[in-house]
């Protein structure tokens, strides 16, 4: 599965972005609001087709097959059976007027056809008690509203897993969900998937929940990626400036306090706005001449890639990116607890 | 992979819908001179009376043709104009300023006031307004400015109701809590908050109003019930022409052709004016 | 409570609750309703210059706590002590008299500005209109407030839809500190924007509170943005003060065990520290039948049959330090 890269104009919402997903794997797309990590899953999901406003360049291959190549109702067959997707607002994904039972059992026709009602209420129930609802029978006759949130989203990973998909992406699944209730979601979506060996693209600008369950982390700026990596490699040691200082600006639970947090200064431009060269050189306290001028390449390792010109060297402990000389990005250290 | 955004964000305007925008700018253009300017685009006294050039067809008695006294039916028609479009303007004012005012209060101080008055609007709103503007001229007499307030008086609950319920929606809204939170009075935040917010779909209904108001002056001058004029305004040209239908088809028909295209021409704008605000 | 601080409170709220009435849902029975006991006799105090940070999840009833500390609701019982004075059943005119005192930043940058009005107007609406500031004075006021919270003057113009997130909520910021108020609700005024404003916006916080004296009532239900900013924690859970006391003390060593699952399920944006995840069984109960007893019980794993029959006391671990725990005791 990979998507491949083309080269865009500079008002690309999204440019030239590649990576692969790998079965039995959660890759985790973290960046800020208007980094085009949202845009992206959807282009997956062939729901950028639904937008006439914008055009898809580029390859993507799923399970051997060119989804860029697919029509429209060729990708919608796939949509909610081998790939499936999950929300940020999980009361508002479900609709209000039907109960949870007719719309799991709507889910589970698009991969079984119609089943006989005594096999579909048995498979509806393991359905439900695999995403953690042991009640199944009266959830099933609830509608959305008389759910709380993080049930919901269960029901929405629920209708999602009906269709047995192969890839599941989830879109800030857990961002309108209270902290505990997001442990609890986030431990399922590892559960179900090293049971099932699906992939699954995470979506969040949680550097947190990304550090909790990712494998592999691709950050974007700006609708590039700036560094794909393992999670290890990307949260022990940074390469890309933008990384660093999105990991040093999150405070930390632990260890030292520092008197002042860790900033990138300014914010994220609109992809009309965007820099000539390295989009993030404006903000960038590594900057030299040429980021100014030359689009970064990337720089490929085996399982690590960064567009850096300037990249921060994994011996020594990156520098931060604001103007606050005396604290490091690099996790303090350790509490003495 | 790479996505493009080909086209901003705005939305798409018909052209269609814009030639017809246009057309309906235009005619309310020559409206608008003919009601400020009469003589601008008619040369000729309406008040004077030809009776060798009675009942003439349009051609041979000037581009509209003439009516029973002899007076040329464009002529009239423009200088008639200055009625039509006074009294809608300005009932349309009263009504927007009266209804408005009470919305507003209503709306903003809540709980009994605004129920008594929510139950008030309730019932003018299920009386007939045109009916209810033909008694207070029948009872008060006719005179511009009789009509001009019957007419508002149509139009007053309506104003009322929707600038109530904007008030009602802006009332809740972050930054009037803001502003509340801040130490602001009241009227200030009325003044400064409330109403900027709530307004502009009072102001849409305002000219789709316009051209409805200017119908019901009509319909009550048909009925005999508006101001003697030495220039009849078009509801009045459009009832003298009645009796001579059958034979002299175009004094009545020019001025209802008149009134209808004022008022579609009106609520295009009206649209228009509405998708851009919204927009 | 007693407050560590020797000076007098900023703020004290004594066994303050609030309660809603919830008509029923069943549309037939409009007359049956149920109380929805959104804060249940909460008492805390702020010191001056003080950062008090309010965690807990939604339902919680920090935020309706939040908005009767700074007086935009009145509380059902108990008594709200602004610097001296008993502001619980303050209105009118007595209320918009105290409210430049006590001011709010939003969690909404964008909703809470005035769409039709600039950054400038925004900012100067409030010394004009109270601070009674006209011409040049104002003029200067607001290039000074723009400078202090790191806007551009020149941005006085913009209007709030073509300000970025983090400039709104600088202009939100601006707004309420133009008047010198001694104490600023922040209600999740972090919590909307981008990491990397983020943390701009909450070192801005931080200098206002040393520079000018401010005192915060920060409610937010991230704890590491909270561990930053606040001298004393206070946690809620369904409407209970559960845990309160000093911010350093509360997160290393929590007493409730909520308080323990609430630092366990955040997570932090570190691999090495990759700690035991803590699931807490289920959702939060409906606020509007809280379990007997202690109301965390449900979700409690050290649940004793105690928690069910009784409510648990309030024990206080050290001067200025409680916890509302039978395992405490």
């Amino acid at each position: 599965m990979r998507a491949q890269r083309r080269k865009g104009p500079a008002s690309a919402v999204v440019d030239g972005v590649s990576f692969s997903l790998n079965r039995g794997e959660t890759t985790c797309v973290v960046g800020e609001s208007g980094s085009g990590k949202s845009v992206t899953a959807r282009a997956i999901m062939g729901l950028t087709r639904l937008e006439p406003a914008l055009s898809v360049s580029g390859e993507i291959w799923f399970d051997g097959k060119p989804l860029h190549q697919m029509d429209n109702p060729s990708v919608a067959r796939l949509r909610g059976r081998d790939i499936a997707m999950v929300f940020q607002e999980p009361m508002s994904s479900l609709d209000p007027l039907f109960t949870v039972g007719s719309q799991l059992t709507e889910s589970l026709r698009r991969r079984h056809g119609k089943l006989p009602n005594q096999n579909l209420r048995t498979r509806l129930l393991a359905l439900l008690s695999d995403v953690g609802i042991p009640d199944g029978e009266r959830v099933l006759r609830s509608r959305p509203h008389e759910l709380s949130g993080g049930m919901c989203q269960r029901v929405m990973i629920a209708a999602a897993l009906a269709g047995e998909p192969d890839l599941l992406i989830a879109d800030e699944p857990t961002t309108a969900l209270d902290v505990t209730v997001q442990a609890g979601i986030l431990a399922l979506l590892e559960r179900i998937r090293t049971e099932r060996g699906m992939a699954v693209l995470l979506v969040t600008h949680d550097m947190g929940v990304a550090a909790e369950v990712a494998d592999q982390v691709l950050v974007m700026y700006s609708g590039r990626i700036v560094e794909n990596a393992s999670a290890d490699e990307v949260f022990e040691s940074p390469r890309h400036p933008y990384t660093a200082g999105l990991l040093s600006c999150v405070p930390a639970l632990e260890g030292e306090k520092p008197s002042v947090l860790p900033t990138i200064p300014g914010s994220m431009p609109s992809p009309e706005q965007r820099p000539p060269g390295c989009a993030f050189h404006p903000r960038c306290a590594r900057s030299a001449d040429r980021c100014s001028t030359e689009t970064p390449l990337q720089t490929q390792k085996p399982g690590l890639e960064y567009a850096c010109w300037n990249p921060i060297e994994p011996t020594f402990l990156p520098m931060p990116t604001a103007d606050v000389p005396t604290h490091t990005a690099q996790a303090p250290k350790e509490d003495a607890r | 992979m790479t996505l493009v955004l080909t086209e901003p964000l705005a939305q798409q305007s018909p052209r269609k819908l814009s030639v017809l925008n246009t057309l309906s700018g235009v005619w309310l253009a020559v409206v608008g001179i003919a009601a400020l300017t009469p003589g601008l685009i008619s040369g000729v006294d309406p008040e004077v009376l030809h009776p060798e050039r009675v009942l003439l067809p349009p051609g041979e008695g000037g581009l509209l043709g003439t009516d029973q006294y002899g007076r040329g039916v464009y002529d009239l028609l423009i200088h008639g104009a200055r009625t039509a479009v006074t009294i809608g303007v300005a009932a349309t004012a009263l009504a927007v300023l009266v209804g408005g005012l009470i919305g507003l209060l209503a709306g903003y101080s809540g709980g009994l006031i605004d129920a008594v008055v929510g139950r008030c609007l309730d019932l003018m709103l299920s009386l007939p307004g045109v009916l209810l503007a033909l008694v207070i001229t029948a009872a008060a007499g006719a005179s511009v400015g009789v009509l001009i307030i019957s007419v508002a008086t149509v139009f007053v609950a309506g104003f009322a109701r929707l600038m109530r319920s904007q008030v009602l929606a802006t009332r809740d809204r972050l930054y009037v809590e803001a502003a509340r939170s801040v130490g602001l009075s009241h009227l200030r935040i009325l003044t400064r908050h409330v109403l900027p917010n709530a307004f502009a779909p009072v102001v849409v209904l305002a000219t789709i109003a316009v051209g409805e108001a200017i119908l019901v002056a009509a319909s009550l001058s048909f009925l005999g019930l508006g101001p003697k004029l030495a220039v009849p305004d078009w509801g009045q040209l459009l009832a003298s022409g009645q009796p001579y239908i059958q034979q002299s088809w175009w004094v009545s028909t020019f001025p209802g052709i008149a009134l209808s295209l004022t008022v579609v021409a009106v609520s295009l704008l009206g649209d228009r004016l509405r998708d851009q605000i919204d927009g | 409570m007693t407050t560590l601080a020797t000076e007098p409170a900023l703020l004290t709220l004594t066994d303050v609750s609030k309660h809603f009435s919830i008509p029923s849902p069943r549309a037939l029975r409009p007359t049956e309703r149920k109380v929805l006991r959104a804060v249940d006799g909460v008492s805390l105090s702020i010191a001056p210059g003080e950062t008090f940070a309010l965690v807990g999840e939604s339902g919680s009833g920090k935020s309706t706590l939040g908005r009767i500390a700074v007086r935009l609701s009145e509380p059902t019982s108990g008594t709200v002590t602004f610097s001296g004075q008993d502001v619980t059943h303050y209105s009118g005119r007595q209320l918009r008299r105290l409210r430049p005192r006590m001011q709010v930043i939003f969690q909404d940058p964008l909703g809470a500005l005035n769409p039709r009005m600039t950054a400038g107007k925004i900012v100067a609406e409030p010394l004009q209109a109270i601070g009674g500031l006209r011409g040049s004075a104002l003029d200067d006021r607001v290039d000074e407030l723009f400078r202090a919270v790191g806007l551009d003057p020149a941005q006085r113009l913009a209007r709030p839809r073509t300000l970025s997130g983090g400039q709104r909520q600088r202009v939100g910021i601006a707004r309420a500190i133009a008047l010198n108020p001694d104490l600023i609700l922040a209600d999740e005024a972090v919590s909307a924007l981008d990491v990397s404003v983020q943390a701009q916006i909450a070192n801005l916080l931080d200098e206002l509170r040393e520079n000018l004296g401010i005192g915060y009532l920060f409610i937010a239900h991230g704890l590491p943005i909270v561990r930053q900013l606040a001298q004393r924690i206070g946690v809620m859970y369904l409407g209970r003060l559960v845990e309160c006391g000093p911010a350093d003390e509360v997160l290393r060593n929590p007493r409730h065990p909520y308080t323990r699952a609430l630092i366990g399920a955040s997570p932090v944006a570190r691999r090495r520290a990759r700690r035991e995840r803590v699931v807490l069984a289920g959702d939060p109960p409906n606020p509007l039948s809280p379990p007997s007893g202690c109301r965390f019980r449900t979700r409690c794993p050290q649940a004793m049959d105690l928690c069910a029959s009784q409510p648990p006391p309030t024990v206080e671990i050290t001067p200025g330090y409680t916890a509302e725990c039978h395992l405490l005791q």
